[in-house]
């Protein structure tokens, strides 16, 4: 891995900033590291997602909202998902070992966007939406 | 034939003693050892899979912070380094040897397949030497690549010195007597078959650090190596040129190998070649990108099988013409991996009375390939055991029935085969027999019914297989192209206070030695097992040795070490006779204590060995002090395992996924010494196995390009594949060496793909599929199931 400097954002508003001055973002890392220690990416700095406050499930009526730092094992482990989207939960238990899941976001997921991916494709089986700081992306978009 | 007399003695399946190190992460690595002062060396690879170098601007690299040299391929020439020697090659079929092409340890104009060493970089720490790699600019002129084996030969020529990329065209047995029985034939059977490329994936990637001592001028070089003497000699005697005993090599502790770490690489050639240059420690370790690219791969033949029977379904002739892909450099057992190790298997277990084959060693530009667990008897296994299951569908006959017939009968043995082997001893049915029971052959139709009104498709396959391992007679050996001898070297050295210290040529790196070699001393000597001291991967400790791969280290290893204590007890006998004042015959020796017949005067082995080291009671005018013996072992044939492997699959139409419901084996390898840690090696080797039929690939694109380079591409078989194997043995035992044993390290491996691959094509035969390949993924089985509907259709 090429040196790199971390920072941990204390907000979204935060986070923005150090994008501003070109620092990559980090949610989970269980794609961004691996490519960081093949030295395919040398990012000079990456900043934190973690105590950005951006996690969470709600139940929102007819509707359920996951922010996007939630990680799998809670997406799996969740009362409501399960209840509601059983095969949401079923998916995310089943995204890569129990270390991936530990680490591992829905929103790094979604934004990495890998045709190949589990979430993207639960986004789109769905007819998910994709809220971000800045608009609102439907599934087929 | 030694009897498990104690408890931790031949026979018992005592816990390895090497665990406890091993599990709480205390095993001493290659990469665990550091040196003060040392220096890491990054290598610069080739992205092409066939470029000629026009230049190479390593400037910016030397400039860079902490880098102290840039090595490239001049600077080896210049001080005449000499590349990796192939061990074994062979004859040509018209009388004309092995083409063999330079292999430099780093590049010296040209570049034959991506991750080819170019430059080496070294600096004070690793990050260091990867980010001034970074800076090294190759100008390269691509060349086209050759990267499919079957049109290799009329590819561009990678070698000056190998016309036509074929390294060498190899035959065994009788052309005409195959041919003449392929002629008169009731029925011919036909069968095209590849031997799917691996990569071996050993838990620990490569690593080496290798130290100068200017005032000794001596290198010790520490190395994960399957064989350390072999690579002392290579390296020393070969490449760098200097006297053999001022190199030492240590192999420590070695997370796996399974073929892949017998060669001697370019890199720690190049680390030990550099401490002297730099007068400093030089240490490489690969990542895993490196061992996929870099690493020898396995298999990677075409196999084109004809075969003929008589009207009574009896196996007449077979005729076998091979291509096998050697790669682009050719590596210390890749001639006779495909070769010599391959063609004398063509016989299996089956009485054919002529058999021919010819194989052809081609040249790509894409990683060497050479023995990889198994090492040419998986492929002779593949391709036979799927003739017999199609032979047997052609002609209407079970498969099982089909090769019970066929089997070599047990009363014909030593049994000649037509391919140079012969048999000692061998009993085919049994295994047969128990393996069938032991999955309830019978009961699988009703299996299948059941299955199907699931909407599944359950199929059933066998593999019943023969190897040969314990290698080797060296005048055999030598006859057929070795350059080396396949002996193997004990030292037993007892302790004053009675302790033992074993030395074994042979190496241990997975496969348990340090606990079974001590049981078979323990029995032998009646001492506590913990008494035992294995002592093996010291070049400086050990005499020469051939380490350890082809299933050679009991067999060969074992019974050297059994050939020294048995030494060290006629020694100990003679003592122990003056110590009780009696005749040498009178002196019985049993459960570590010597007797006198007919009175009660006894000595324990302890007073025996004080006595030989304080030699004041002694016969000095017989022998001299101290109880310590050698023995070099040269066997006198190879050792046969054989047994019978019954895989049971369930395919979903839906997905394609095959899922392996049952598994049934029993092996005979002749005495067990540990039955615990052979069970152990035959789950490892049908997981493997399985791995090859259904999940492992190495791919190069049409650029040469290893799209298979990482655990995303390349899919290694999971606890979750595989399901609880039915295992048991029959024994015949080995009748050429002490021990009664065969070796079982590879047979799993061997004997699984086909059964496999036999079970997927029987799951899917009623829909008019009869052919898969390997691996037998998803994608391939969906595919099949939707053709042969399609067809069906029509």
């Amino acid at each position: 891995m090429h040196h790199t400097t971390y920072v941990k954002a204390a907000s979204a508003d935060d986070a923005v900033a150090e994008m501003a001055d070109g620092a990559q973002l980090l949610a989970g890392g269980m794609t961004l590291l691996p490519t960081m220690k093949q030295r395919l990416a040398s990012p000079e700095s990456v900043v934190d997602l973690a105590g950005c406050g951006l996690a969470g499930i709600e139940d929102a009526g007819d509707s359920v909202r996951i922010g996007a730092m939630t990680r799998h094992t809670d997406v799996a482990g969740s009362s409501l998902v399960q209840k509601a989207v059983p095969a949401l939960a079923a998916l995310a238990g089943g995204i890569g070992d129990r270390q991936v899941r530990n680490r591992g976001t829905i929103g790094g997921s979604v934004a990495n966007n890998d045709p190949s991916a589990c979430y993207p494709a639960a986004v789109l089986g769905l007819g998910g939406t994709v809220h971000t700081n800045k608009r609102d992306i439907a599934a087929d978009d | 034939m030694p009897e498990g007399s104690i408890k931790d003695g031949i026979g018992a399946s005592v816990r390895r003693k090497e665990d406890k190190r091993f599990l709480t992460g205390s095993g001493r690595y290659t990469a665990d050892i550091s040196r003060p002062g040392q220096l890491h060396v990054h290598f610069v690879r080739s992205v092409y899979a066939h470029a000629n170098i026009k230049a190479i601007r390593t400037g910016a690299a030397e400039k860079a912070d902490g880098v102290v040299a840039v090595f490239t391929g001049e600077h080896v020439a210049a001080d005449g380094i000499g590349g990796p020697i192939c061990g074994w090659v062979v004859t040509n079929r018209d009388g004309s040897p092995t083409n063999e092409p330079p292999h430099p340890i780093l590049a010296n104009g040209k570049v034959n397949y991506v991750g080819d060493h170019v430059v080496a970089v070294i600096a004070e720490s690793l990050e260091q030497a990867m980010n001034a790699a970074e800076l090294v600019e190759i100008d390269y002129e691509v060349l086209a690549p050759v990267v499919d084996l079957a049109t290799a030969g009329s590819g561009v020529q990678i070698h000056e010195n190998v016309p036509g990329n074929m390294y060498f065209d190899f035959e065994l047995g009788d052309e005409a007597a195959a041919e003449a029985a392929l002629d008169s034939a009731a029925t011919i059977v036909e069968l095209e078959v590849r031997n799917n490329r691996l990569i071996p994936n050993a838990m620990e990637p490569r690593a080496a650090l290798a130290e100068y001592d200017p005032i000794d001028e001596a290198y010790t070089l520490f190395t994960t190596s399957q064989n350390p003497h072999l690579t002392r000699l290579v390296i020393g005697a070969f490449m760098l040129s200097i006297p053999e005993s001022k190199l030492r090599v240590v192999a420590p502790d070695v997370g796996g190998g399974f073929g892949s770490k017998i060669y001697v690489y370019p890199e720690e050639a190049v680390c030990t070649w550099a401490s002297k240059k730099l007068q400093r420690p030089i240490k490489w370790t690969a990542d895993r990108s490196e061992s996929f690219l870099a690493d020898a791969h396995g298999r990677d033949h075409i196999n084109k099988v004809r075969m003929a029977l008589d009207k009574g379904n009896r196996i007449t002739g077979l005729r076998v013409d091979s291509v096998a892909n050697i790669g682009s450099y050719l590596s210390a057992f890749s001639v006779v991996t495909p070769t010599i190790l391959h063609a004398p298997l063509l016989s299996g277990c089956y009485k054919i009375p002529a058999i021919y084959t010819n194989v052809k060693g081609m040249a790509t530009t894409t990683a060497p390939v050479d023995a990889y667990r198994g090492a040419g008897r998986p492929e002779a296994t593949y391709l036979l055991e799927r003739v017999m299951d199609k032979a047997a569908r052609q002609v209407g006959m079970d498969p099982a029935e089909f090769r019970r017939m066929n089997f070599i009968p047990k009363d014909a043995f030593p049994y000649q085969t037509p391919v140079a082997l012969q048999y000692d001893i061998g009993d085919y049915e049994p295994p047969l027999d128990k393996a069938l029971e032991m999955i309830d052959y019978k009961g699988f139709e009703a299996r299948r019914t059941e299955a199907a009104s699931r909407g599944k498709y359950r199929g059933i396959g066998l593999s019943s297989y023969i190897e040969a391992c314990g290698i080797a007679p060296s005048a055999v050996a030598g006859a057929l192209g070795a350059r080396v001898g396949l002996y193997e070297s004990a030292t037993v050295r007892v302790d004053p206070t009675g302790t033992v210290n074993v030395f074994t040529g042979t190496h241990s790196h997975g496969q348990g030695h340090d606990t079974t070699f001590a049981q078979i001393v323990a029995d032998k000597l009646g001492v506590d097992i913990g008494s035992v001291q294995i002592i093996h991967g010291d070049s400086d400790k050990i005499p020469f040795g051939m380490g350890s791969y082809g299933s050679r280290s009991l067999a060969v290893g074992g019974a050297a070490i059994a050939k020294a204590v048995d030494k060290v007890i006629d020694k100990a006998k003679i003592i122990a006779a003056h110590l009780m004042e009696a005749a040498d015959a009178d002196v019985v020796f049993a459960d570590g204590k010597f007797t006198v017949a007919g009175t009660d005067s006894e000595k324990g082995f302890g007073d025996i060995a004080l006595a030989a080291y304080v030699p004041h009671n002694y016969p000095h005018d017989r022998l001299e002090p101290g109880l310590e013996e050698t023995a070099f072992y040269d066997p006198l044939n190879f050792t046969y395992p054989s047994g019978t492997h019954i895989a049971e699959v369930e395919i979903d139409p839906a997905t394609g996924v095959v899922e392996l419901v049952d598994w049934a084996c029993c092996d005979d390898f002749g005495n067990l010494i540990n039955p615990m840690i052979v069970e152990g090696q035959v789950h490892g080797g049908i997981a493997q196995g399985v791995g090859q039929a259904l999940l492992e690939n190495a791919h190069y694109d049409d650029t040469g390009q290893l799209i298979t380079a990482s655990y995303m591409d390349y899919c290694m078989p999971r606890a979750d594949d595989l399901p609880n194997f039915k295992v048991d043995y029959t024994v015949t035992a080995c009748t050429h060496n002490d021990l009664g044993v065969k070796g079982c390290g590879e047979a799993g491996a061997i004997a699984s793909p086909p059964a496999l691959i036999n079970a997927v094509i029987d799951a899917l035969s009623p829909l008019g599929v009869t052919d898969m390949s390997m691996p037998a993924s998803p994608e391939k089985v969906w595919r099949a199931i939707n053709d042969a509907q399609a067809e069906a259709a029509e």
